[in-house]
């Protein structure tokens, strides 16, 4: 079941009510929400739901395990049922992910070397979700296996796996978010409806207007056969694509949170206007928030992070961007996606440590964000917890804000609060604030954004073949009729709302806050309306993060 | 760290009393939601518009009951896209009440102006008969018969009837000596032989066969790099791959220009949801294409119902009312036969059920272009089997390539090559080289 369907909109009239009913009675709201998440997610396909239980079992097995063998003290044995949960789930992903990619793989090698022993083409069904739900279980055993979190019930721990809102495409809320907001019944006399419904509707929006726009009359005809299009055209497809991503992808986790918000959940912010970014390392605490904490936490802290040496500091953040391109899918594109993120985290924060040799990696940020005492900040720091540097620049500039040129340095990532929604402040804002001047900042936008656009080149085409000749088509001029006036208009928009101000947003909220409850809903099914006209005959494509 | 904002004064609390006992929280779930604040998304702590549960399901009920009366249509549309089974009786059942009554307040009047205001053309008939029907009942457009629904469906030696026990469905018929040529000197009614077109170095049973329909009116036009042909690919999600892989095949020499256009979900089956002798007319006088390629049927395992009376899928009438719907279709796609319109439909699938369905189709395809000008059916039925079964592994230019996507219908997109290079191959026939 996706989001905007009819089927959708009638399981939630549903669901939404029944839930609050229901909800101060654990003994029967838990096993009702349990069953609408299994409902939703078999209505693709129910013989999914049998894997989505054996997950919920066997994670589970594994973490009240590991907490008996960390009560008793037994160490071994809580590394041994943490290490057979993390190699259940790592084993689901690879059979139903990876086999195939692998089998491709050897088979093309032993071609290439003249052995001519084709293995046979796997077919395996993707289960929708499985990367979400997988990321997730593993998370919950990890945490319960290291202290951070109890181990919960196996009714509590399969609506976290199975909660609906996140099944299918996150945002991956962390088990110790979530497992506490099913011990405390939500508070029915305050929700925050209005942001809940704005976020809905303007998921739908960014998907139906945005994104589809750009994927049917931009970014596919030019992805999928490059060799038939011009400079402009590639080139306005490569922007479009950054647009159409960002579109889809935030539209289904705006409207997943705004669902969760509704029956009284919170779930985790995912995304923080990207595009704005002045650094990769700023980009990734901006993209796919969760994804770019799980990789912290549960991958770049156990390759080692920034404990043992800068040599290796590199390492671990180049391996852990290119998994986390695996993760995508199984495909070479993917790994050049991540090794190129991983690269240039790599390089940026190279650059950082020539230009402040005194400074010792380890020593770069406060420790004890993590109960290792390892300091996350090489990656993706907590939004919570500026750096040492940068929080002594704020300091040091006297504004309270984060700065960048107490220490100096041209790549090195700012550290933006994120943005409530009473905050006006534009992102690239806290940069000018130090001394460093406009130029700088807009040169530092423009590399970090094409960078990323590279990036996008890779994760959108179909093979390295096409990725490759889609470049090279960059330097062959010539006519454009995709490029139109609309079209730019619309690449424009999809990027530029990134600088709009969050304040802007509320507007809207505030009027509708004062509306009588009538006509609020037909204000909300006006919004559809319009939407349905943009959508014409054609219907709602997939949402592109399905697949992974 | 963000503190939470405070709770908002006692608001009159609809739902049942054990909803307002206060909040018991043990420490570790204080300390984990402090933790988790850390990370909320911003909604959570929004000070504009909190609103009580009750209030809110309310205002989501309005909204969605709001919305289905202002754009019923689209109600009745979803319902219709639908796979049978209980979910779309029950939303049909719901839809089309819903849609007499808007209609009759003239609630639809909102939906129908911002459709003119975007452009958006209606894919259905307007009347309680569907277009694509009453073309299927009449003649063609150049007076000649459609197939009957009474005269025999044949491809090849097989009339109508089930299919092989393998689904698969019987051999085209083929003319030797006949060849595909120019649309004026096209033989009516003849059938092209295998081995009438290059040479691509597939293995026989790879090799297509395409039947050529009534000369057109012609000749049509050779392509150069300064006028390439406009070629309008399109259909139902099937089409997809193929237009995007002809693009690639075609882009280096510049002689075509590949306008891709999937119609996904749609079918001849169902006018109600889709209607394609409408949609059809309207890709014509809007793109105005020199060629015309349709991949479709996917979604056709429906019933039809001719004069009241419907038929299984599959059956001898439905495919031969399948064929009237094809070439009511295909004779406005060829203008009469101005220009050429090739006609594919399913490759063989993995499931038995569907193989005889599509079998169906592809007789019906057969006897529907001997009937259109400048049609030409362009057989992947029979070209997608393996020793007359399904496989996903298919040869391409001597290479075993992993074909069809997962559901056993579609194809992947490098096993789109296979249907573009052999509709490229027709095509060449007609109006010279295009690559």
């Amino acid at each position: 079941m996706i989001f905007p369907t009819v089927q959708f909109a009638a399981f939630f009239a549903v669901v939404l009510p029944v839930s609050w009913l229901l909800m101060p009675r654990p003994a029967l709201w838990k096993p009702f929400v349990l069953a609408a998440s299994y409902v939703f997610y078999g209505a693709a396909d129910w013989r999914f739901c049998l894997l989505l239980g054996a997950s919920t079992v066997g994670n589970q097995l594994a973490a009240v395990r590991a907490e008996a063998a960390r009560t008793r003290g037994d160490e071994a044995a809580r590394r041994r049922w943490v290490t057979a949960a993390v190699a259940l789930d790592l084993g689901l992903l690879g059979v139903f992910k990876y086999l195939g990619f692998f089998v491709d793989s050897v088979d093309s090698l032993l071609r290439g070397i003249g052995l001519a022993a084709p293995l046979p083409l796997l077919h395996i069904a993707l289960p929708v979700g499985i990367s979400f739900f997988t990321f997730q279980a593993m998370s919950y055993v990890i945490d319960v296996g290291r202290g951070r979190a109890d181990v919960a019930s196996i009714v509590d721990f399969a609506i976290y796996q199975a909660f609906f809102p996140h099944l299918v495409a996150g945002p991956i809320v962390r088990a110790r978010e979530f497992l506490p907001q099913l011990r405390a019944p939500r508070n029915p006399r305050d929700v925050p409806a209005t942001a809940a419904l704005f976020l809905i509707l303007g998921g739908l929006v960014k998907k139906v207007v945005f994104a589809d726009l750009l994927a049917t009359r931009l970014v596919d005809p030019v992805f999928e056969a490059p060799g038939a299009h011009s400079a402009p055209e590639v080139l306005l497809a490569i922007y479009g694509y950054a647009g159409q991503i960002y579109c889809d992808f935030s539209a289904y986790t705006d409207i997943a949170i705004g669902v969760a918000l509704l029956l009284g959940f919170r779930f985790p912010q995912n995304f923080d206007r990207p595009y704005a970014a002045l650094s990769l390392q700023d980009f990734w605490r901006r993209w796919h928030m969760t994804l770019s904490r799980w990789l912290r936490d549960y991958l770049y802290i156990s390759l080692g992070g920034n404990r043992r040496g800068r040599a290796r500091t590199y390492v671990n953040l180049a391996l852990t961007m290119v998994l986390g391109g695996l993760w995508h899918g199984a495909s070479w594109t993917f790994v050049i996606w991540g090794a190129l993120h991983g690269g240039g985290l790599a390089v940026e924060r190279w650059i950082s440590e020539r230009r402040r040799p005194s400074a010792p990696p380890s020593s770069a940020t406060p420790s004890g964000l993590e109960p290792s005492g390892l300091e996350p900040s090489g990656l993706m720091p907590s939004s919570a917890e500026p750096s040492g540097a940068e929080a002594s620049g704020a300091e040091a500039s006297g504004t309270g804000r984060p700065t960048l040129g107490a220490a100096g340095t041209l790549l090195r990532s700012v550290r933006i609060p994120r943005q409530r929604p009473h905050a006006d402040a534009m992102a690239p804002a806290p940069a000018t604030d130090s001394g460093v001047r406009a130029p700088g900042v807009a040169l530092r936008w423009a590399l970090t954004f094409h960078v990323v656009c590279l990036a996008w080149v890779f994760f959108r085409a179909p093979d390295l073949g096409s990725a490759l000749q889609l470049l090279g088509r960059l330097a062959h001029p010539g006519p454009a009729p995709l490029v139109s006036v609309g079209i730019v208009l619309t690449v424009a928009a999809a990027l530029g709302s990134q600088f709009v101000p969050a304040r802007v947003w509320e507007v809207p909220q505030q009027w509708f806050a004062r509306l009588p409850l009538v006509w609020q809903g037909v204000a909300l099914a006006g919004v559809v309306l319009v939407v349905n006209a943009v959508v014409g005959e054609q219907g709602v494509a997939p949402f592109i993060y399905f697949r992974f | 760290m963000t503190a939470p904002p405070p709770l908002p004064p006692p608001l009159p609390n609809p739902l049942p009393a054990p909803l307002q006992a206060p909040l018991q929280e043990t420490r570790r779930v204080r300390v984990a939601e402090r933790d988790f604040d850390d990370d909320a998304h911003p909604a959570t702590a929004s000070s504009v518009g909190r609103m009580p549960a009750g209030r809110a399901i309310a205002v989501v009920l309005v909204a969605l009951v709001a919305a289905a009366f202002l754009d019923s249509h689209a109600f009745v549309r979803a319902g219709e896209a639908m796979p049978e089974g209980a979910v779309r009786t029950v939303t049909l059942a719901v839809a089309h009440p819903v849609d007499a009554v808007a209609g009759a307040l003239g609630l639809r009047l909102p939906s129908e102006a911002l459709d003119a205001a975007f452009g958006n053309e209606r894919k259905t008939g307007d009347g309680a008969t569907s277009r694509l029907d009453e073309l299927a009942d009449g003649p063609n457009a150049d007076g000649s018969a459609a197939p009957a629904a009474s005269a025999p469906v044949s491809a090849g030696a097989t009339t109508g009837g089930d299919a092989a026990p393998n689904g698969a469905a019987a051999p085209v018929s083929t003319a030797p000596g006949a060849t595909a040529s120019a649309g004026s000197s096209a033989p009516a009614a003849s059938a092209v032989p295998a081995s009438g077109l290059p040479a691509s170095g597939l293995p026989a049973t790879v090799l297509p066969g395409v039947v050529v329909g009534p000369a057109g009116t012609g000749p049509w036009r050779h392509p150069t790099p300064g006028h390439p042909l406009k070629v309008l690919v399109t259909g139902d999600s099937l089409s997809d791959f193929v237009g995007f892989q002809m693009a690639a095949m075609t882009s280096a020499a510049g002689l075509v220009q590949i306008e891709n256009v999937p119609r996904n979900g749609t079918g001849l089956t169902n006018p109600d949801f889709f209607d394609w002798s409408v949609n059809a007319q309207q890709e014509i006088a809007a793109r105005k294409p020199d060629v015309v390629v349709v991949v479709m049927g996917g979604n056709d395992g429906w019933n039809l119902t001719v004069g009241g009376h419907a038929y299984a899928a599959g059956s001898p009438q439905w495919q031969s009312a399948y064929a009237r719907r094809i070439a009511a279709v295909a004779t406005i796609l060829s203008g009469g036969g101005a220009r050429p319109v090739y006609w594919s439909t399913p490759p063989f699938p993995e499931s038995s059920k569907w193989a005889r369905i599509f079998a169906s189709q592809a007789r019906a395809a057969v006897a529907a272009v001997r009937s259109v000008p400048g049609a030409r059916y362009v057989d992947l039925f029979q070209r997608t089997q393996v020793a007359g079964k399904y496989s996903d592994e298919l040869p391409f230019h001597g290479q075993l390539v992993d074909a069809r996507q997962p559901d056993g219908i579609h194809f992947s997109r490098i096993g789109a090559k296979i249907p573009a290079e052999v509709i490229l191959q027709a095509m060449a026939a007609d109006v010279g080289r295009v690559r």
